[in-house]
């Protein structure tokens, strides 16, 4: 501290830097005892007028006393300012005064700024976190700006919105709004939109060595099953580019824990990929391959069977087949319809002793079945004599080849039954004369009801349908008055109708009416020597009716000697087989064989000609998770759908065009099969051969067993080739589906019930 | 002591990073929502920040010496920075929220920079024997300045030729009545000053006796004028650097306040 | 600030007197009375008459038997003259629990008391106030043995009265106050605390005399005799009593020591105005021009004790001479000479003191002469607590003046900064504002803190006196010796009795400015002040404002420590008691280190 003089002045006022104002004269070394007023004007405006300058005590304005004078402690002698020297005081902001205010002004002024951003039009240009995904930028774009916002925000605009009605409206229930094509908005929050049940399902199904490599977490509890929204994946604002489907590996794991570091290592290996589903055609491609195809010497080109461009679904132009036409008719055609070349004989009037006749109560049967038992009971016959209470027992009795002939004269009870089921013929016979396809369809149902232990399902009716459909009845008629001689008058109705119901020919389909009839009648046999004649004077004799030549494209006859009703299919699909063949598996699919009368254990897949039953594999087992709907799922080639396998996701249009795995066979690699004694591979003819006559759904669980290790199934280290880090990509999400909730997906046999 | 006292608290604001670090770790495992964990953490510590400036207001109640808030307020601050970091997307993205950021990050920074300043500071500032108030500083400089001023007017009747009259003229005015170049308001230094001093030292061959007195009292009124000089700038950068540091703090306020309010009108809740 | 002003008649003395209710009746009654009907009233000026002195400067205190007076260690500025009854002067300590006071300068209250005032403020009332420091003293109370302690009247006049007379009496040496008597007269003279407990034994009429009074009682030269004869009797034993050494001394030897003490002062009680001038002298002639105590290299003749002030403890170096510490109160100097000596026996020939003593402006000491100090109280002392024996003396008779270097004991600090304090009368503080100038940012956060505290304008500023990078800034340091007391003319600016920080009452404050120019340090400053309202007061005479001396209370109207030290960011600011070398040297090394 400097020397303080006597005469120092102790009235100066001590600096205050908390006061907001300075006297303006402290920058010249003055300052004035009572500073500047709270609003910043000089507390001396007025009084500086009057102020002498110099004075000591009447005067605020004073030089600090020479003691203080920071000037005389430079140097000892040194001008003085007087007040003369002053200008006007002009108080100055102090510095802790000027910060603060220098603070809240650019507070208000950034809350200015906000606030008329908000009035803008284009404020959500501003307080947008980040442009939106192309996609959803393209559709909101022709939204108002206004409206944008709220769109995928709730109440993001009014207050009124969402929150304070009775039911919150969630960020996610907007995103539905859109997307409800693809997710059902009640299951979207649950971990792959799957209900707990379905997980439960799901867990179950999982091989152990997938369990032991996936750790799964208890989905009913765990939280992040509990709380998922859709922004919790898919993140907005991220920018143009932002592809809202890429997941982190990280988002799979929070579930999924059994941590590994990559696609190549640590995830668990594959499992029967990618043959997992069902064949539908008994097709053995070795076999083909080795054998069929090299004695035809011709290529064995996968793509001829399986590429379909014209009809590429989602998974690409691959398919499971390309359909008979393309693939197989050029081969199998002709022996199909070698198989069925004079037609199947559905029932055919057996034979009976004559003597018999009488006791049986059966008068006028047809002269050309009166001698001695004979003829086969067919699989059709027995089928609608099942459904007579009285004739069933009797058809148990019977010998099990089915053949009458096979009955021994002596044994009476056998002999009883071939009179009950002879009576029993003859009211089918009736019936269906009286009835027409009424009686058909019935007996049908009967039959399918107390084999099946159940109602028949809608698509049950229709298969029925299906085999009813396009029987005639006035063959039965026909039968009635020609082999049973019905009355006279009877007679004389069908000496009129002889023409008209001359050819028995198109009926496969509806029944025409005459014209129709003789026209088309006309027009086919253009060719035929009734052209020649100019008109026809005296009655025409025909010879019988025979089915390769009268019948060529398909339908039902009569076959006056064996007496049989006969029908002719027409090649490949037929419907009316095909039918049969469904209705015979579904009859033997039933579980508990409760028919020991009617024999089906037996039924062979000889027993429907045309063999259907020999390719298609019908009868299902359920190995599958997955279930077609109806039969006739099992004759289409059905296309490789994402249904199959919702998790994993494949498409092989990429893959198809590099040159390395161009070839099918890189990854689809036919198995080695094991060999026959005779060092012949063991191939399905052979398998067929063995089981042939055996029951259908055996034989075809043998035939499946046989053909699921046709090949050999995929290994991770194939696609690892290509599908590393810094290759094609390994992340989860490029082979794993999430939301496997969509519309494709079903859930087999209603024991998992979808919501 | 003190150093213990100090890596306690580094310590503690280490440990309190590294919890935040592993809670979002968890956070995300669980497909929860890190950026809100972060960001109510980020907000917790940016009002533990506001707590210094409400202890200074509350100078009356005895809450502890404020130095020691100020200490809170250096680590917290430190810590708050690493979770913003962790808390803004990359890149940010939108105008508002890009603003809020720079916002942040200039309060930070400069707080930062006051942090090394104001140890730095008062050390260059004590190496001055005498200490100056800021506000006083004008008063003195000119006092020198007419000082200087006088002595060169007069020396030119010691008729000893006008010498140190045109070297006043030609280099010390400027010096003197001019202030300070913006460098050196940044960064002070004496390299002016030795100049000047040589300058003056170098002129005594011309001189005689009184000449070599008054140009002593010159080199004198040099020092002096630089000394205010030195502690002009460096008191200045120090105030300047607070209220830049300051000056941000309620528009910060405000905007995290609209933010806060935005992420959660825009998510369906409040 | 606003600047409309209320005009008010400036302040006078005896605006406001020590008794309202005092008479000129009772003045004049007084006058007849002994002391007073000895003096010459023709001695005392026009404006300040004897009468007027009584009246305005004293009054009248009926005490009941077992009342305190006051008691051991608090400050006052009043001696009490007994006009009838017994006063009992305790000569032992009687309460234990006091001396403390001083060193609880202020109420320490932690945070979490403060956290609640902050959130639920409460309005303490005067009546709350009072209970809870009853309760405070009696917890302190509870200590000290067989004194119990009772509590009569209310607020402000409540009193301390001891319970049992007789036994307090017996149990403790005491020395009778008759009728016609003074006491107490010292410590308001020289504005040291209290050195015993006075408690009036039997009911008794008791006239105080404030200081201010006094010095113009003094005037008379019988009053002046009155005085003098006083301090012998019962002061110094108690005295004597309180310095260690003597401990143990027994009551017979005591009595010959005391006979023998001879009281002495050095410079002068108005020291300042001297200092003032003689500022601007060279260090060497300024130590030169000092009061010699006693000078190094002469006869260790006597051991001298420091009553009160400071005395520079110093040795010859070069030209000049070399401060090696300052003494404070109860202090000694050549004792170590003394017990070298008779260590040494009488036929070696004794050491001179080693070092010189110089009074820093006024000084009261206590000397013993040397065989008084060899029979009655060397032989009392414990051997640790002797000094040891010089082991190197500097000054020898008939040897070369041995001019070592000194070397520095473990906490003295350098001595660059030990001069500096003494040049400048530092060490006269007791609440020191010491700022580090190396930490602090200038931000005047303690500025602004104070002004806070003290309705806006600060009362300290912050430059000062710089040591290197110490700056002693100008607030006030609450002195040991509080040379602005002594020109007060209404005793506005007082000691507090509990804490011993120096104060201004603002309600007696006439604005004289003696107070602030007598202050050496510059700390107190004149300011206009304010009503209520906020408005400047005004002098209605001549509209000048009034103007009130304001300067640092250490904030003691609130809880806590004074603001500015709490306000301070960088702990770059502390208030210290320089008095205390050792404290002061440790924290400046440690802030060094």
């Amino acid at each position: 501290m400097e020397p303080a003089s006597p005469k120092r002045d102790v009235t100066i006022p001590r600096p205050n830097p908390k006061s907001r104002w300075r006297c303006g004269f402290e920058s010249v070394g003055m300052s004035c005892s009572a500073g500047p007023t709270e609003q910043g004007e000089c507390c001396q405006v007025p009084a500086r007028k009057s102020c002498a300058p110099g004075a000591s005590g009447d005067c605020l304005h004073r030089c600090e006393g020479a003691a203080n004078c920071e000037i005389a402690k430079l140097r000892p002698e040194s001008r003085r300012l007087t007040n003369d020297d002053l200008g006007p005081c002009i108080p100055t902001k102090s510095a802790w005064f000027s910060r603060e205010s220098i603070a809240l002004n650019m507070a208000i002024f950034a809350g200015g700024i906000l606030l008329c951003c908000m009035a803008l039009p284009q404020r959500e240009a501003v307080f947008l976190p980040g442009t939106l995904s192309k996609k959803h930028a393209q559709i909101l774009g022709n939204e108002l700006v206004t409206e944008r916002c709220s769109l995928c925000h709730p109440n993001s605009h009014s207050l009124a919105g969402g929150a304070n009605h009775g039911k919150a409206v969630t960020q996610d229930d907007l995103c539905i709004n859109c997307h409800q094509t693809d997710l059902r908005d009640s299951v979207h929050r649950l971990p792959h939109d799957l209900t707990d049940a379905q997980l439960n399902r799901l867990q179950r199904d999982m091989s152990d060595t997938l369990k032991s490599s996936v750790n799964l977490i208890n989905h009913t509890h765990a939280p992040q099953t509990q709380s998922t929204e859709c922004a919790s994946c898919h993140i907005e604002h991220q920018g143009a580019g932002h592809d809202l489907q890429a997941i982190t590996n990280q988002r799979c794991q929070a579930c999924h824990r059994s941590k590994f570091a990559s696609f190549g290592n640590g995830h668990p290996e594959f499992e029967d990929f990618p043959y997992r589903t069902e064949r539908k055609i008994a097709f053995d491609h070795r076999a083909h391959a080795d054998k069929y195809f090299a004695q035809k010497s011709e290529s064995f080109d996968c793509k001829r069977c399986h590429l379909d461009a014209d009809n590429a679904t989602s998974v690409g132009p691959i398919g499971r087949s390309v359909g008979f036409e393309k693939a197989c008719a050029q081969c199998h055609s002709e022996p199909l319809r070698a198989a069925v070349s004079d037609g199947w004989a559905l029932l055919q009037i057996p034979s009976i002793e004559i003597q018999d006749m009488q006791l049986a109560g059966l008068e006028q049967w047809p002269a050309g079945a009166q001698f001695g038992y004979d003829g086969p009971l067919t699989l059709p016959m027995r089928i609608l004599l099942a459904a007579d209470p009285q004739v069933v027992d009797a058809l148990g009795h019977l010998p099990t080849s089915g053949q009458l002939a096979d009955i021994d004269p002596k044994e009476p009870e056998q002999v009883a039954a071939a009179q009950t089921v002879a009576q029993g013929v003859r009211r089918l016979l009736a019936e269906l004369a009286v009835e027409g396809q009424q009686a058909w369809h019935r007996r049908l149902t009967t039959v399918a009801v107390d084999a099946l232990k159940r109602n028949l399902t809608s698509t049950d009716q229709e298969l029925i349908g299906r085999m009813t459909m396009g029987l005639p009845p006035d063959l039965f008629r026909q039968i009635e008055t020609e082999w049973f001689s019905a009355s006279e008058n009877l007679t004389a109705q069908r000496q009129l109708q002889r023409l008209a119901a001359q050819p028995v020919g198109f009926q496969d389909e509806l029944l025409l009416d005459d014209s129709s009839q003789v026209e088309t009648r006309l027009d086919d046999n253009s060719t035929s020597d009734f052209m020649a004649q100019k008109v026809i004077t005296k009655p025409i004799e025909m010879p019988n009716i025979n089915g390769r030549t009268h019948v060529t494209q398909g339908g039902w006859y009569l076959d006056q000697e064996l007496l049989a009703v006969r029908y002719m299919p027409r090649g490949h699909a037929d419907p009316l087989l095909a039918a049969w063949t469904e209705y015979v598996v579904l009859l033997t699919s039933s579980r508990e064989k409760h028919h020991s009368q009617l024999e089906l254990s037996n039924v062979g897949s000889k027993m429907i000609p045309g063999g259907c039953a020999e390719c298609h594999l019908l009868s299902d087992s359920n190995s599958s998770v997955l279930v077609g709907d109806g039969m006739d799922r099992a004759w289409k080639s059905v296309a490789r759908s994402d249904a199959v396998r919702p998790f994993t996701r494949f498409d092989h249009a990429p893959h198809l065009t590099l040159p390395m795995i161009r070839d099918c066979r890189y990854c689809h690699v036919l198995e080695e099969g094991h060999r026959l004694k005779d060092g012949e591979p063991e191939n399905l003819a052979t398998v067929l051969a063995q089981h042939r006559g055996s029951e259908l759904t055996a034989m075809h669980a043998t035939v499946r067993d046989h053909l699921h290790t046709e090949f050999r199934s995929m290994e991770k280290s194939q696609c690892n080739a290509c599908h590393r880090p810094n290759g094609a990509g390994d992340g989860c999400t490029q082979c794993h589906n999430y939301h496997v909730g969509n519309a494709g997906f079903e859930w087999s046999r209603g024991t998992v019930t979808t919501p | 002591m003190l150093f213990h006292k100090r890596l306690m608290a580094a310590t503690v604001t280490l440990c309190a990073v590294v919890a935040t670090v592993f809670a979002v770790d968890w956070t995300r495992r669980r497909l929860g929502d890190e950026s809100t964990l972060t960001g109510w953490t980020l907000l917790i510590a940016t009002g533990g920040l506001y707590l210094l400036t409400v202890r200074k207001r509350l100078i009356r109640h005895p809450l502890g010496p404020v130095s020691f808030w100020l200490q809170m307020h250096i680590y917290m601050g430190t810590f708050a920075s690493i979770i913003f970091l962790m808390h803004i997307g990359w890149p940010v993205r939108g105008l508002f929220e890009s603003l809020l950021a720079a916002c942040f990050a200039i309060v930070a920074g400069s707080g930062i920079l006051l942090g090394f300043l104001s140890r730095s500071t008062p050390r260059k500032l004590a190496a001055i024997e005498r200490d100056f108030p800021l506000e006083r500083i004008p008063v003195l400089q000119s006092a020198v300045a007419r000082d200087a001023h006088q002595i060169a007017l007069d020396s030119s009747n010691f008729g000893e030729g006008a010498t140190l009259a045109e070297f006043y003229q030609r280099r010390l005015l400027p010096f003197f009545q001019l202030p300070r170049s913006l460098p050196y308001r940044l960064i002070p230094n004496g390299v002016k000053r030795r100049l000047l001093l040589r300058e003056l030292n170098d002129l005594d061959r011309y001189l005689a006796q009184q000449g070599i007195a008054s140009r002593q009292a010159l080199v004198a009124m040099v020092k002096a004028k630089d000394d205010l000089d030195y502690h002009q700038a460096l008191q200045f950068r120090l105030r300047l650097m607070v209220a830049f540091h300051i000056s941000l703090t309620w528009t910060l306020a405000l905007m995290i306040g609209v933010h806060v309010v935005l992420v959660y009108r825009f998510s369906g809740a409040l | 600030m606003t600047q409309e002003a209320v005009e008010i008649k400036r302040p006078d003395r005896w605006d406001h007197p020590l008794d309202a209710t005092m008479t000129s009746e009772t003045a004049s009654w007084l006058l007849k009375q002994y002391p007073f009907s000895l003096m010459d009233q023709g001695r005392f000026a026009q404006n300040t008459s004897l009468q007027d002195v009584l009246r305005n400067d004293s009054r009248l205190i009926a005490f009941s038997a077992g009342d305190i007076v006051f008691r051991e260690g608090q400050y006052g500025g009043s001696a009490y003259l007994v006009l009838g009854g017994t006063i009992r002067i305790f000569l032992s300590r009687l309460l234990s629990s006091d001396r403390k006071t001083q060193a609880g300068a202020w109420k320490q209250s932690n945070w979490r008391t403060g956290l609640k005032n902050l959130l639920w403020p409460r309005v303490i009332t005067g009546d709350r106030r009072r209970r809870s420091r009853l309760v405070q003293r009696a917890r302190v109370e509870k200590q000290n043995e067989g004194v119990e302690l009772g509590y009569r009247g209310e607020g402000a006049e409540t009193r301390v009265f001891l319970q049992d007379i007789p036994g307090v009496l017996s149990s403790h040496a005491t020395s009778e106050i008759h009728p016609g008597e003074l006491f107490g007269e010292m410590a308001a003279v020289t504005r040291t605390p209290r050195e015993f407990t006075a408690a009036a034994e039997t009911d008794c009429l008791v006239l105080e005399i404030r200081w201010q009074g006094l010095k113009l009682l003094k005037q008379d030269p019988a009053f002046r005799r009155l005085l003098d004869e006083r301090y012998r009797s019962e002061v110094l034993r108690t005295h004597l009593r309180e310095t260690p050494l003597f401990r143990f001394i027994p009551d017979e030897h005591l009595d010959q020591v005391i006979a023998a003490t001879k009281l002495e002062q050095f410079g002068q009680l108005e020291w300042y105005a001297k200092y003032q001038q003689e500022a601007n002298q060279l260090p060497s002639q300024r130590i030169a021009s000092e009061p010699l105590i006693a000078e190094e290299g002469s006869y260790a003749t006597g051991l001298w004790i420091i009553r009160g002030g400071f005395a520079r403890l110093s040795r010859r170096q070069g030209v000049g001479h070399r401060t090696l510490a300052y003494l404070g109160k109860g202090q000694m100097y050549g004792l170590r000479e003394l017990v070298h000596n008779r260590e040494r026996g009488t036929n070696a020939t004794p050491l001179p003191y080693q070092e010189s003593l110089r009074a820093i402006g006024y000084v009261d000491v206590l000397w013993i002469p040397k065989q008084v100090v060899n029979e009655h109280v060397l032989p009392f002392i414990r051997a640790m607590d002797l000094p040891a024996p010089i082991p190197s003396p500097r000054y020898q008779f008939g040897q070369p003046v041995v001019d070592a270097p000194l070397e520095l004991a473990e906490h003295s600090m350098e001595t660059g900064l030990l001069e500096f304090l003494v040049d400048q009368r530092l060490m006269n503080g007791r609440q020191t504002m010491l700022i580090d100038t190396e930490r602090c940012t200038r931000c005047d956060d303690c500025v602004r803190a104070c002004a806070t505290m003290h309705g806006g304008t600060p009362v300290f500023e912050r430059r000062g006196p710089q040591y290197g990078r110490w700056m002693f800034a100008q607030a006030c340091m609450h002195c040991e010796d509080p040379v602005c007391m002594i020109g007060c003319p209404t005793g506005a600016i007082h000691r507090d009795h509990e804490s011993g920080l120096v104060k201004i009452n603002e309600s007696s404050c006439i604005g004289c400015k003696s107070c602030a120019e007598s202050c050496p340090y510059d700390n107190i400053r004149m300011v206009t002040t304010k009503d209520h309202a906020g408005r400047m007061r005004v002098d209605e005479a001549n509209g000048l404002p009034i103007l009130q001396a304001s300067k640092c209370d250490m904030c003691s109207s609130s809880t806590g420590r004074p603001a500015c030290q709490t306000a301070c960011p960088h702990d770059a600011l502390v208030r210290i008691d320089m008095a205390n070398i050792e404290s002061v040297s440790r924290y400046v090394q440690r802030k060094a280190g």
